[in-house]
C-alpha cells in the first residue's frame, strides 16, 4: 500500500510513485519510475528544491557500501533500451536501466561484445566501476565508457564525453561519476566501447607459477584471475580470445588444462583491496591472511582484489598493514566503509549535487 | 605584498625568469599566439610547488602550469600577461616502479617513462611530441598518439595522481575502483590544480609487432578499409592515414619514407601473440586488396621503422612548405571520415590553403595541418577561419572539437557551440569548486568574457561563432 507523505502528491504529478523499498541495502519511503530523461531531471530538481534525499538504483543486484535510507528511490528500470549499436564505429549506446543481458544479446547478433561478466544494469555497472575477469586486458567501466548523458543532483541534464574513442573537449564529468555509486550524479544514457567478438575463446586452468608468463610474456590473455582459499589452495584461470587457427595450441604450450576456473565472483561479506596493478596476487595473499578471509580473487592487471570474509574485525588492521585503500564492499560494518575521503570528492559533490540529496551517507559521512 | 620577492624566497633567485627571457615561456606549439608572462618560476620539488601555488593564490595572482610547452591548443600561454608561469620541468623524478605501475614527476618527458620501465614493459601513450612533451602536460590534455586504438589515451594509463590544490593542500587521488578523484584532473588543462606526481600503467611488450601499408587511389576506399579491418576481428595497435598532400610533404623532407604515389595510404600496426598477429596481418592485407589497395608488408624491423618515421615526421616535415602551421584535432565517428575529408578539401579550396591530412584514422581523429605565413596576419586569419570551418563540419557529423589536444585558447570559442548554456554552467560549477577566484589558467577551456589583450588574433579566437566579426 502506498504510504502518502506530504510531498509525495507533488512528486506524483511529475512521475509515477509507488511504495518504497525496505531491503538490507536500501530503505526508501517511496519509489519513482521515470520513463524519460526529463522525468529524471524533474525528480532530482524537485528533490533538490525540497531537500529530499534520493537513492538511485535499478536491479539491486550489486549493492556496494553502507545501507542508505532516503525519502525517494529513483528506479531506472523503465529506461531500459538499447538505443544504437554501431559495428563500424564499435560503440553501443543504451539507457542506464538496460540489463547487461539484453545488451549482450543485441551485441551478439552483430558479432560484438562488451567485455564484462557483470550481472545487472548498465548504470549499475558504470556506477560501481565493476571489475571482472575481463579487466586484465580491457580494463574497467572507467576505461570502457566513452561518454554519457548524466543528471546532476539538482536536475541538470548534461552530455559529457561522446561516442568517439577520445574526448578532450571539457571536463570529464561522466568519468567522475564512474565508480561514484550515484553519489555525485546519475547516468541516464551511456556510450560504451565494444569489441569484435573473437572467433574463439580458449580458457584454461593452471598453477600460479604461470602468472608472470601470462602477465608479462607478451601473450595478451583477455582474462587472468587467481583464486586463493584460506586453506592454502590456489589456482589460476586464463582466457584467450582470437582466431581459432592462432589459438589452437596456446593451452598446450602454456601447460594449462582446459576448463574454466570457478569462482569468478564472490558472495556474502565482501572486502575490496585496491592493490598495485600487476601485484594483485601478492596483495590477495597478504589480505587473505590479515583479514582472516575465506577466499580471495585477484583480478590480475586490474589493481583489484576481492575477498569474502566472515566479518570485518580486521579491516582497520589490514588498512594499516597493507597501506592501500581497503573498502567494505558488502555487509554490515560499524566502521568507515571506505577509509579514504579526499577533499577533491567533496568539491565535486559541491559542484554536482549542491544540496547533497543523492545517497547521503553513501560516501562521506558529512557533506560540506 | 611583493610577489616577486616571495617567489624568489621559495624557489631561489636563480629559478625566477622575467623580462625578455620570460618571453621564451610565452608560447607553445600553438604558435599563433605569443604573450610574455609576468614572471616564470621553476620550483625544484613538490614542496616548493605547493608553497608557490598557495602564495600566488593568496596574492590573487593568476598562474599557468607548464611543462615542455608542446601544447597544440595554446593552453600553456600566459594570455593576459598578468600570469605567473609555474614551470614544472624540474619535477622530473622517477619515484618507483613496481608491478605494472611507474610513479613519476610531471616534468618527466614521455619518452623517458618507457626508458625507466623494466625491459619487458612499456608506456603506451605516444603523442607526436613524445620525445619532449612532459607527463604533466599529457595528463592535463589527455594526450593520445598512434597507439590509442588498442591501448587507449593517457586517461587509460593514469592510475593515480598527486595534485596540489589552490589552497596549498595536496591530495593523492585515484587508485581505487570506486570514488576516483583523479578522473576529473585528466584533461582539465591545469584549470583545477597542478599535477605533482602521476602513477602510470605500463603494458607488457608484445611478443610480435608487424606493419602493413595500404596505398589507395581514393580517400573513400582508404576510409572504408579502416572499419573493414575491425569487421575482420582485427584489433590493430595503430591505424594511421596520410593523404596525398601529407605524403608529398614527407617525401620532400628528411623524413622521406619512399611511400607509393597514391591518394591516401594507411599504416597499420598489429601486435601481440605471434600466431594471432600473423593472422591479423593476413586479414588486413585481404581487406586492403579487396578495396583496391596496393599492399606492402615490410619483412624486417628496419623497413617498418622507415615507414613509421615518415608518419612520425609528417608534422615537422611541414617546414618544407611553410614556417608555421595550425594543427587541428577534431574527432568524428570512423564512418564519417570520408565525407568529412571531402568537406575539408572543399574548405581548403574555398580559403585557398593547402591542407595536409595525417591522422589517427582508427580513432576518427583528424589532424588537418594548415600552413600560414607567420609574418602575415591575413594569412594566419585565413588559416584560422578555414580551421574553424573544419571543426564545425566535424561537429555536424557527430564529432567533437578536440580528441587529444585540448581546448586551450585554440578551441575556446567552440565550447559555447558544443555545450548548452546549462551544461556550461555545470562545468563552471566544477571550476568554481576548485578555483573560486578563477586564477588557475584563466581563459583556457572556459571563459565568459573574452580577455582584453588588444591582440587581434586573441580577439578572433574568443569571438563566439554566432557573433558578428
Amino acid at each position: 500500500m502506498l504510504v502518502f507523505v506530504d510531498w509525495s502528491d507533488d512528486l506524483a504529478r511529475l512521475v509515477e510513485v509507488r511504495d518504497g523499498l525496505n531491503v538490507s541495502w536500501a530503505k526508501t519511503e517511496v519509489n519513482v519510475y521515470p520513463e524519460d530523461y526529463g522525468q529524471v531531471a524533474s525528480v532530482l530538481g524537485f528533490a533538490s528544491a525540497n531537500n529530499l534525499s534520493v537513492y538511485p538504483f535499478c536491479m539491486g543486484t550489486n549493492p556496494v557500501g553502507p545501507t542508505v535510507k532516503t525519502k525517494i528511490g529513483l528506479v531506472f528500470s523503465r529506461l531500459n533500451s538499447v538505443l544504437e549499436v554501431s559495428p563500424e564505429n564499435l560503440y553501443v549506446s543504451a539507457q542506464s536501466g538496460c540489463p547487461l543481458t539484453s545488451l549482450s544479446a543485441e551485441l551478439d547478433k552483430r558479432g560484438l561484445y562488451l567485455p564484462t561478466d557483470y550481472a545487472g544494469s548498465m548504470g549499475g555497472w558504470a556506477s560501481a566501476n565493476a571489475v571482472s575477469a575481463y579487466s586484465t586486458w580491457y580494463g574497467m567501466p572507467r576505461e570502457l565508457v566513452l561518454g554519457a548523458k548524466i543528471c546532476t543532483g539538482d536536475g541538470v541534464l548534461v552530455s559529457s564525453g561522446s561516442k568517439t574513442t577520445k574526448f578532450s573537449s571539457g571536463y570529464k564529468v561522466w568519468k567522475s561519476l564512474i565508480g561514484s555509486l550515484g553519489w555525485l550524479g546519475v547516468f541516464v544514457e551511456l556510450y560504451c566501447r565494444v569489441y569484435p567478438k573473437p572467433e574463439v575463446f580458449v580458457s584454461g586452468v593452471g598453477d600460479t607459477s604461470l602468472l608472470n608468463t601470462l602477465l608479462r610474456g607478451g601473450l595478451r590473455p583477455l582474462c587472468v584471475w587467481v583464486v586463493f582459499e584460506a586453506g592454502g589452495r590456489e589456482a589460476l584461470g586464463a582466457v584467450f580470445g582470437g582466431y581459432a587457427s592462432a589459438l589452437k595450441r596456446i593451452n598446450t604450450s602454456l601447460r594449462l588444462s582446459e576448463g574454466i576456473l570457478k569462482p569468478t565472483t564472490l558472495e556474502g561479506n565482501i572486502v575490496t583491496v585496491a592493490s598495485k596493478k600487476g601485484l594483485e596476487s601478492e596483495y590477495a595473499k597478504r589480505a587473505l591472511s590479515v583479514l582472516k578471509g575465506d577466499m580471495a580473487i585477484a583480478y590480475v592487471g586490474s589493481g583489484v582484489v576481492r575477498l569474502s570474509v566472515k566479518d570485518f574485525s580486521y579491516v582497520e588492521k589490514a588498512r594499516r598493514l597493507l597501506g592501500v585503500p581497503i573498502i567494505v564492499e558488502r555487509g554490515d560494518y560499524n566502521g568507515d566503509y571506505w577509509g579514504y575521503h579526499p577533499a577533491v570528492l567533496k568539491k565535486l559533490k559541491q559542484a554536482l549535487d549542491p544540496k547533497g540529496v543523492l545517497s547521503p551517507g553513501k560516501f562521506c559521512l558529512e557533506h560540506s | 605584498m611583493d610577489v616577486r620577492r616571495e617567489v624568489e624566497e621559495i624557489v631561489g633567485a636563480r629559478w625566477v625568469v622575467e623580462g625578455e627571457d620570460a618571453a621564451l615561456f610565452g608560447f607553445d606549439a600553438f604558435t599563433a599566439v605569443k604573450r610574455r608572462p609576468r614572471l616564470v618560476a621553476l620550483p625544484a620539488d613538490e614542496e616548493q610547488t605547493v608553497r608557490l601555488i598557495a602564495l600566488l593564490y593568496r596574492s590573487c595572482t593568476p598562474m599557468v602550469f607548464r611543462g615542455s610547452g608542446t601544447s597544440l591548443s595554446g593552453s600553456t600561454v600566459a594570455l593576459t600577461g598578468e600570469e605567473v608561469v609555474v614551470s614544472l620541468t624540474r619535477l622530473n623524478r622517477v619515484y618507483s616502479c613496481e608491478g605494472l605501475e611507474i610513479e613519476v614527476g610531471p616534468g618527466l618527458a614521455n619518452v623517458l617513462v618507457t626508458r625507466h620501465a623494466p625491459h619487458d614493459l612499456f608506456y603506451a601513450p605516444d603523442p607526436s611530441s613524445y620525445s619532449v612533451c612532459s607527463i604533466g602536460g599529457n595528463v592535463s590534455h589527455d594526450s593520445g598518439g598512434i597507439h590509442v586504438p588498442k591501448y587507449g589515451s593517457t586517461f587509460n594509463s593514469v592510475v593515480k595522481l598527486r595534485v596540489a590544490l589552490c589552497d596549498g593542500s595536496v591530495e593523492d587521488v585515484g587508485g581505487t575502483p570506486y570514488f576516483n578523484g583523479a578522473n576529473i584532473f585528466v584533461g582539465s588543462e591545469g584549470s583545477l590544480g597542478a599535477v605533482l606526481r602521476a602513477t602510470l600503467r605500463l603494458h607488457p611488450r608484445p611478443e610480435t609487432t608487424r606493419t602493413v601499408l595500404g596505398a589507395f587511389q581514393d580517400v573513400a576506399s582508404a576510409a572504408r578499409a579502416v572499419s573493414a579491418i575491425y569487421e575482420e576481428g582485427v584489433i590493430p595497435a595503430a591505424v594511421e592515414m596520410m593523404d596525398r598532400n601529407s605524403i608529398d610533404v614527407v617525401e620532400k623532407s628528411r623524413y622521406k619514407a619512399g611511400y607509393p604515389d597514391c591518394a591516401a595510404l594507411l599504416l597499420v600496426e598489429c601486435d601481440g601473440y605471434t600466431p594471432q598477429v600473423e593472422e591479423e596481418v593476413r586479414r588486413v592485407r585481404l581487406v586492403f586488396e579487396c578495396l583496391g589497395g596496393e599492399v606492402m608488408v615490410p619483412e624486417n624491423p628496419a623497413e617498418s621503422s622507415r615507414l613509421w618515421l615518415g608518419r612520425k615526421g609528417a608534422f615537422p616535415a611541414m617546414g618544407v612548405v611553410s614556417p608555421a602551421y595550425l594543427t587541428l584535432d577534431s574527432i568524428v565517428p570512423r564512418t564519417e571520415l570520408a565525407s568529412v575529408l571531402e568537406e575539408v578539401g572543399r574548405i581548403a579550396e574555398r580559403y585557398g590553403v593547402m591542407v595536409a591530412n595525417v591522422f589517427h584514422a582508427a580513432d576518427g581523429n583528424l589532424h588537418p595541418l594548415i600552413p600560414y605565413n607567420p609574418e602575415s596576419p591575413k594569412s594566419l586569419e585565413n588559416a584560422l577561419r578555414a580551421g574553424w570551418e573544419i571543426v564545425e563540419a566535424s561537429m555536424r557529423c557527430g564529432g567533437v572539437p578536440s580528441g587529444e589536444h585540448g581546448v586551450g585558447i585554440e578551441k575556446a570559442r567552440f565550447m559555447h557551440q558544443y555545450y548548452s548554456q546549462s551544461e556550461l554552467e555545470v562545468l563552471w560549477r566544477i571550476k568554481r569548486a576548485f578555483d573560486p577566484d578563477r586564477l588557475l589558467n584563466p581563459y583556457k577551456m572556459l571563459y565568459e568574457n573574452p580577455p582584453e589583450t588588444g591582440d587581434r588574433v586573441v580577439s578572433l579566437l574568443y569571438t563566439k561563432p554566432w557573433e558578428a566579426e
